[in-house]
C-alpha cells in the first residue's frame, strides 16, 4: 500500500468518525440551549414517573430522576434549595440529575424542602411550566444499602433469580449470589443480624440444598431438617446477639384460584416456630414453640433480645378452610442466656377481624409494625394487604394510610436508626413488586413513600422482576459470590440436632 | 488455479442453494417457532444491557436476526447466508494456512449445522465471528503486529461473541502450527491460553459469571439444560479439518486434480438431495406447523391439513382438537380423529415450551382466563432469554379481561419497542381505558364468561373437574360444554354425561349428531327407559342409522363395520378401548 492510499483512507476514516460525531455533538448542544423561555403556566404540578411529588427523601439517597408523563419532546427542571443551592436539568421526557450536583444539593438542605419546576414542550409547541412540587429533604439517613431478591412473580417456576445488593446512595446494584451459580436452584430467606452486612443467612432449596450462615468471609451449609421438625428451617429472624437464629418451619402448599379477582393462595398445612443455637448448631426445644393445635409462623426478635415475637393460628383443616384462618401475633419471653422461652404468651395483635403477618420491631424497640390481610399469613398475593403499626409503649394504633396504597403492600425492614423503612408494595401495576421507603417521624408518623430511584426512569417498566424481601443493612455485604458458590457446590451440609 | 477457483464458486453456490432449501423444507415452521423465544428491542437499553455480559454483541444479532423468522423463507435464507459466510471465511482462512484445498474441505463442517440443528441460532451466529477473526489474524503478514492483534482480536471476539474467541484462537493455533517453527509454535501457545484466560480474567473482574456462561455466554444454549455435544462436534470439526488440510497438503495427491474438480459437485449434489430427500423433519415440525397457523389464528389451514396428513403426536393433537372447536366441528370430527384422552386435548401438567403454549391456548379457548395467564406466565419464564412476544400478548388479553390495566400496559409498553409485536401493541393502547375495553366485543364477552365460582382445579391436571365448574357458571360457554363432554364421550363416563344431556333438554337446545348418537348408546346399553329416550329430540335419520348398526354389527366383518360406522359414538363405544385415565 503507498502513502497516497494510506492518506485516502486516514481521510474517509477521519470524515466518517466526524460524521459518526456530529450528529451526537450537535445534539448536545441545541438541547442545552432548549430553554423554557416564555412558558405558558399550567395550574398543576407535573405528571412524572416515579411519583416523586411531595415525598421525604433520606439526605443520602441517590439522585431520583424521573420521567415526565404525557406528549412530551423537551423538558427541563430546576432544582431549587431552601437554603440556597439550585440547578438545572434538561431531557427529552426525562430528568437524570448529575449525582455530584444532587449530592452537594440535599447535603445543603438536610432538613428543609427542596423545591422542583419542571417546564415541558411538546413536539413544535410552546413551553409549560408546571406548579413546582417539593422534595423533603430529611436529615435522617437511611442505611446505604437495600439488599432483595430478583425473582420473576411466577407462579409455580422460578428461571433466573439472585439475591443482590445495591447501594442507596448511588445506582450501584451487584448481585451476593446468583442462582446461575448455583444451577438453577432456589434461593431465598436472606436475612441480616440487625442490619449488619456481614452477618447474614440465605437457604438454598434442591439442587446444593441447605441453609447458609455466612460471618464475614466464613460460610456455613447446614441441613436443618431433623426427625422432630416439619420441614428446613424457613421464615429466619436474628436474635441480636447474633447466638440465635429464630425461625418457622412449615409444610407449604399452594393452589390457584379459578376467578379474577384472586392469583394463587399459599398456605401452611402445618408449622412451628424454632429457635436455632449457632454456636452449638442444635434447634432448642425450650425456645421452640412446637404445637399441634395451632400453626406458628414468621417469628422475630424484639431488638433487646428479651422477647420473641411470632405469628400464630388455630389449627384448621387446609385447604379447605385456607381463607378463614386468621393469624394472631404474639409475644414470649426469650432468655438469650440460657437459650428458653418463658411459658406464657402475650397477645399483642388479635385474629379477631384480620391475620397479621411480618411482625417487626422497630431497632429503637418502640413500634410493630407489620402487615394485615384478611386471612392467612402469605399476603403478597392479596390486595387488601395493608401494612399496620402500634406503638409499643402505648398499644395505640398509628395511622399507616400515607405508606398503603390500594393495592398490596408486604414485606417490610426498618432501617437501623428505626427513621426509614423498606416496603415491597404492587401499587406500581399489581403484579411486579417494587421497593418503597418511607419515613417514619418520632411518633411514628409515616411519608409518603417513594420507589427505589434508578438511573434510567424506564427501567421499571421494562424490568420483568419483583423485589423480593427488600432488607435495609448497613453497608455492603462484602462475601464473594464465587465463595458462596464454592461452599454451595463443594461444602457437604452439617446436619444439626434437636435437643 | 483459475479453473479451481470458478469450481468453487460453483460449488459455493450449489452449497448456499442446497441450505436454503433444506432449512426451508425441513425446518420452516421450526424457526417460526423459534422467533418466539426472542424480542428485540428497539431501545439503546436493550443493546447496553446486551454488551454488560460476554457475547452479548452476539446475542444483539441473534436476536435482531430471529425477529425476522416471521417472514416467509428469512429463516433458511440467513442461516443460507450465515453459514455460506462461515463457510466462505473458513476457506479463505484454510487457503491462508497454504492448503489449496476446494471449498467442499471448509464447507464440511458447516454442514454439521444442519445435523444438529439448535434451539437458536446463537451458535451459528457465533462461529461466523470465529471463523472472521481467524481469516483477520491470518491476513496479517507482519508476525510481531499479526500476534499483537491476536491478543486484541481475542478480546474483543469474546466481549462481543464469546465463545468466537474459542473457535477463534483454536483457529489461530492450527495456522501458526502449521506453519512450523519455534516462535510460531510459542506465539500459538501463547494466543491459546489467552483465549482461555479471558473467560477467568473476565469473572475475576468485569464480571460476576459461572463458568460455563462466563466461557460460551449466556444465551448460546438454554442456561438451565446441558451443552450439547453437538456444540463440540460442531466448532471442534473447524479446527480439525482445517488441520487434516494443512497437513495433507504435503502429501502427495493420490488424486488428480480433475478428477477432483468433477467429482466434487457430485458429490456436494449428492450430500445436499441426500438432505433434502432423505433427511427427516424435525419430529415437532407438524407440532410447530400448526403452532404457528394457531398464532395466525387459521385454525381452518390445521384441519385441513390434518384431513390430509396422520396427526403424528399428542401437540399436534391438542392444536387439531383447538381448531376443530374453533371452527365449530369439534363435535364431528371427534370420532374422526383418532383420540389418546386427556392429553389429546390439554398437556398434562405442562413444563414443556409447546405444552405451556398449548394449555395457555386451550385454557383460553373455554375461556379459563386466571389458567391462560398463568400458564402465559409460566411460558415466559421457562423461555431460554425469559421472554416470549407471543405469549405475553396473551398476558395483555388475560389482563384486560381481568381489569388488571396497569400490568397490560406494561407489557403493552415492552411490545411496542418491537418490530413485528408494535402494531398489535399499539392497537391495544386504548383498551387500557377501562370504557373502552368494557364496550369492546371480544373483552365483554369473555368476562360475561369468567368464571364466577372459585375452585382450585388445575384445568392440566383435573380437566374435567375444571370444566365442570366453568359450564356450571356458565352452560353457555359452548366451548368449555363441548370439551367437557368430548372427555366424557372418550372416557365413556356415559352417566355424568346424560347429566348435561338433561339440562340441554330442559333448555331445548338442539342435540349435536355425536350427542344423539351417545344417547342411543346410553338406553340401548346402560339404562333401559323407552320413556326417557323419547323425550330427546333424536332426530331419525341418526337413530335409523343406530337401528341398522345394531342389525348389522354381527353380520359384518370387523373391516367393513368400521369402515360403515367408524364415525360414530356406538361404534367407538364397543370397539375401541379408551384411554388410560392421567393418574390424579
Amino acid at each position: 500500500m503507498n502513502n497516497c492510499t494510506k492518506k485516502k483512507i486516514h481521510r474517509i476514516t477521519f470524515t466518517c468518525l466526524l460524521a459518526a460525531w456530529l450528529p451526537g455533538v450537535s445534539f448536545i448542544l441545541f438541547s442545552c440551549a432548549d430553554k423554557p423561555d416564555n412558558a405558558v403556566v399550567a395550574n398543576d404540578s407535573p405528571s412524572i414517573f416515579p411519583d416523586y411529588k411531595g415525598v421525604t427523601i433520606p439526605v443520602n439517597i441517590a439522585p431520583l430522576n424521573f420521567r415526565v408523563e404525557g406528549e412530551v419532546k423537551s423538558c427541563h427542571a430546576v432544582f431549587a434549595g431552601t437554603n440556597g443551592n439550585s440547578f438545572t436539568c434538561s431531557g427529552k421526557n426525562n430528568i437524570r440529575i448529575h449525582p455530584g450536583k444532587w449530592k452537594k444539593l440535599l447535603a445543603d438542605n438536610a432538613g428543609q424542602p427542596v423545591s422542583v419546576t419542571v417546564s415541558t414542550r411538546p413536539a413544535n409547541g410552546q413551553w409549560t411550566r408546571w406548579q413546582p412540587f417539593a422534595l423533603y429533604v430529611s436529615s435522617d439517613s437511611i442505611d446505604n444499602h437495600l439488599v432483595y431478591r430478583l425473582i420473576e412473580p411466577g407462579y409455580e417456576k422460578w428461571h433466573i433469580t439472585g439475591i443482590y445488593q445495591r447501594n442507596l446512595e448511588t445506582f450501584t446494584e451487584k448481585p451476593i449470589i446468583k442462582n446461575d451459580m448455583t444451577d438453577y436452584n432456589c434461593i431465598n430467606c436472606h436475612s441480616f443480624c440487625g442490619g449488619n452486612p456481614q452477618q447474614m443467612m440465605l437457604h438454598m432449596r434442591a439442587t446444593n440444598g441447605g441453609t447458609y450462615i455466612i460471618n464475614g468471609e466464613n460460610i456455613q451449609k447446614l441441613n436443618t431438617q431433623t426427625e422432630q421438625t416439619i420441614s428446613h428451617l424457613a421464615y429466619p429472624f436474628w436474635h441480636p446477639s447474633g447466638k440465635y437464629l429464630a425461625a418457622s418451619v412449615n409444610d407449604i402448599k399452594q393452589f390457584f384460584h379459578s376467578v379474577k379477582a384472586l392469583k394463587m393462595e399459599v398456605f401452611d398445612l402445618e408449622s412451628d416456630v424454632v429457635v436455632y443455637d449457632i454456636e452449638r448448631k442444635a434447634i432448642l426445644s425450650a425456645a421452640s414453640l412446637v404445637t399441634k393445635d395451632a400453626f406458628e409462623t414468621f417469628p422475630a426478635f424484639s431488638p433487646d433480645g428479651k422477647s420473641l415475637y411470632y405469628c400464630s393460628a388455630p389449627a384448621l383443616p387446609m385447604p379447605k378452610q385456607y381463607d378463614s384462618i386468621r393469624y394472631a401475633i404474639h409475644r414470649v419471653a426469650f432468655n438469650d442466656a440460657h437459650g428458653h422461652i418463658g411459658p406464657q404468651a402475650d397477645t399483642i395483635i388479635r385474629n379477631d377481624a384480620y391475620s397479621a403477618s411480618f411482625p417487626r420491631i422497630s431497632p429503637d424497640g418502640r413500634f410493630l409494625m407489620y402487615t394485615e390481610t384478611g386471612y392467612g399469613q402469605f399476603p403478597i398475593w392479596h390486595k387488601d394487604a395493608e401494612i399496620r403499626m402500634i406503638d409499643l409503649a402505648t398499644s395505640r394504633p398509628i395511622d399507616m394510610s400515607a405508606l398503603n396504597s390500594d393495592d398490596t403492600e408486604s414485606y417490610h425492614s426498618w432501617s437501623t436508626n428505626s427513621r426509614w423503612v423498606a416496603v415491597s408494595s404492587r401499587r406500581d401495576n399489581g403484579v411486579y413488586t417494587l421497593p418503597y421507603f418511607a419515613h417514619i417521624d418520632g411518633q411514628g408518623n409515616p411519608s409518603k413513600p417513594f420507589v427505589l430511584p434508578q438511573e434510567d426512569p424506564d427501567t421499571y417498566d421494562y424490568s420483568l422482576y419483583s423485589y423480593n424481601l427488600p432488607e435495609l443493612v448497613n453497608g455492603q455485604v462484602t462475601i464473594s459470590p464465587y465463595a458462596i458458590r464454592h461452599a454451595a457446590r463443594n461444602m457437604a451440609a452439617e446436619q444439626v440436632v434437636f435437643r | 488455479m483459475k479453473r479451481l477457483l470458478s469450481a468453487n464458486r460453483l460449488l459455493f453456490l450449489f452449497y448456499l442453494t442446497g441450505c436454503f432449501l433444506f432449512f426451508e423444507l425441513n425446518y420452516r415452521y421450526g424457526y417460526r417457532f423459534m422467533e418466539q423465544y426472542s424480542l428485540f428491542l428497539f431501545r439503546a437499553d436493550f443493546l447496553m444491557e446486551l454488551l454488560g455480559q460476554p457475547g452479548g454483541f452476539n446475542e444483539y444479532i441473534t436476536a435482531f436476526i430471529t425477529q425476522f423468522f416471521l417472514l416467509p423463507f428469512f429463516a433458511a435464507g440467513s442461516l443460507a447466508v450465515l453459514s455460506g459466510g462461515i463457510a466462505g471465511f473458513f476457506h479463505l482462512f484454510i487457503r491462508r494456512c497454504g492448503a489449496n484445498v476446494s471449498v467442499m474441505a471448509a464447507i464440511a463442517p458447516v454442514f454439521l449445522f444442519w445435523i444438529y440443528p439448535a434451539e437458536s441460532i446463537a451458535s451459528v451466529v457465533a462461529a461466523l465471528p470465529g471463523t472472521g477473526v481467524a481469516l483477520g489474524y491470518a491476513c496479517i503478514k507482519r508476525p510481531v503486529v499479526r500476534r499483537l492483534c491476536g491478543f486484541a482480536f481475542l478480546l474483543a471476539a469474546y466481549v462481543l461473541a464469546a465463545p468466537a474467541h474459542l473457535l477463534a484462537a483454536a483457529l489461530i493455533v492450527v495456522y501458526e502450527v502449521s506453519a512450523g517453527g519455534k516462535a510460531r509454535i510459542a506465539a500459538a501457545a501463547g494466543l491459546l491460553l489467552w483465549g482461555l484466560a479471558i473467560p477467568l480474567l473476565a469473572m475475576r473482574t468485569a464480571y460476576v459469571l459461572p463458568v460455563r456462561e462466563a466461557f460460551l455466554g449466556k444465551h448460546l444454549y438454554h442456561p438451565e439444560y446441558p451443552i450439547p455435544a453437538s456444540f463440540g462436534y460442531t466448532w471442534c470439526s473447524f479446527p480439525l479439518a482445517a488441520l487434516l488440510a494443512c497437513t495433507l497438503r504435503r502429501q502427495k495427491k493420490v488424486f488428480r486434480q480433475e478428477w477432483m474438480n468433477a467429482a466434487a459437485p457430485m458429490l456436494l449434489l449428492a450430500i445436499i438431495m441426500g438432505g433434502l430427500a432423505f433427511y427427516k423433519q424435525h419430529p415437532l415440525e407438524q407440532a410447530y406447523r400448526y403452532d404457528w397457523y394457531a398464532r395466525q389464528q387459521q385454525w381452518e389451514k390445521i384441519t385441513a391439513h390434518a384431513a390430509r396428513h396422520p396427526v403424528k403426536d399428542k401437540d399436534a393433537l391438542v392444536y387439531v382438537n383447538l381448531a376443530y372447536a374453533y371452527t365449530g366441528r369439534f363435535n364431528e370430527a371427534l370420532m374422526r380423529i383418532p383420540q389418546i384422552g386427556e392429553e389429546g386435548f390439554i398437556p398434562h401438567d405442562p413444563k414443556t415450551r409447546l405444552g405451556l403454549i398449548e394449555a395457555s391456548e386451550v385454557a383460553w379457548l373455554v375461556n379459563h382466563t386466571n389458567a391462560a395467564q398463568r400458564f402465559a406466565f409460566t411460558g415466559v419464564l421457562s423461555a431460554q432469554r425469559c421472554v416470549q412476544p407471543r405469549l405475553m400478548k396473551r398476558l395483555v388479553e388475560t389482563y384486560l379481561v381481568n381489569e388488571e390495566y396497569q400490568v397490560a400496559g406494561k407489557y403493552i409498553r415492552i411490545l411496542e419497542s418491537s418490530l413485528f409485536y408494535s402494531r398489535w401493541a399499539r392497537e391495544q393502547r386504548p383498551l387500557l381505558n377501562p370504557g373502552k375495553a368494557a364496550s369492546t366485543d371480544w373483552i365483554a364477552q369473555r368476562r360475561r364468561l369468567n368464571p364466577v365460582t372459585d375452585n382450585n382445579y388445575d384445568l392440566t391436571k383435573a380437566l374435567p373437574n375444571a370444566l365442570a365448574f366453568l359450564i356450571d357458571d356458565h352452560p353457555e360457554n359452548k366451548r368449555a360444554f363441548e370439551y367437557g363432554m368430548g372427555y366424557l364421550l372418550i372416557y365413556k363416563d356415559l352417566k355424568p354425561f346424560m347429566h348435561y344431556m338433561n339440562l340441554l333438554k330442559e333448555k331445548g337446545e338442539p342435540l349435536p349428531v355425536l350427542y344423539q348418537e351417545a344417547i342411543c348408546m346410553y338406553y340401548s346399553a346402560v339404562e333401559s327407559n323407552p320413556e326417557a329416550f323419547r323425550s330427546y329430540a333424536i332426530h331419525p335419520k341418526v337413530y335409523g342409522r343406530f337401528q341398522s348398526y345394531l342389525k348389522e354389527a354381527q353380520r359384518l366383518s370387523p373391516t367393513l363395520l368400521s369402515r360403515q360406522y367408524g364415525d360414530t359414538y356406538y361404534y367407538y363405544a364397543q370397539f375401541i378401548q379408551p384411554p388410560k385415565r392421567q393418574n390424579r
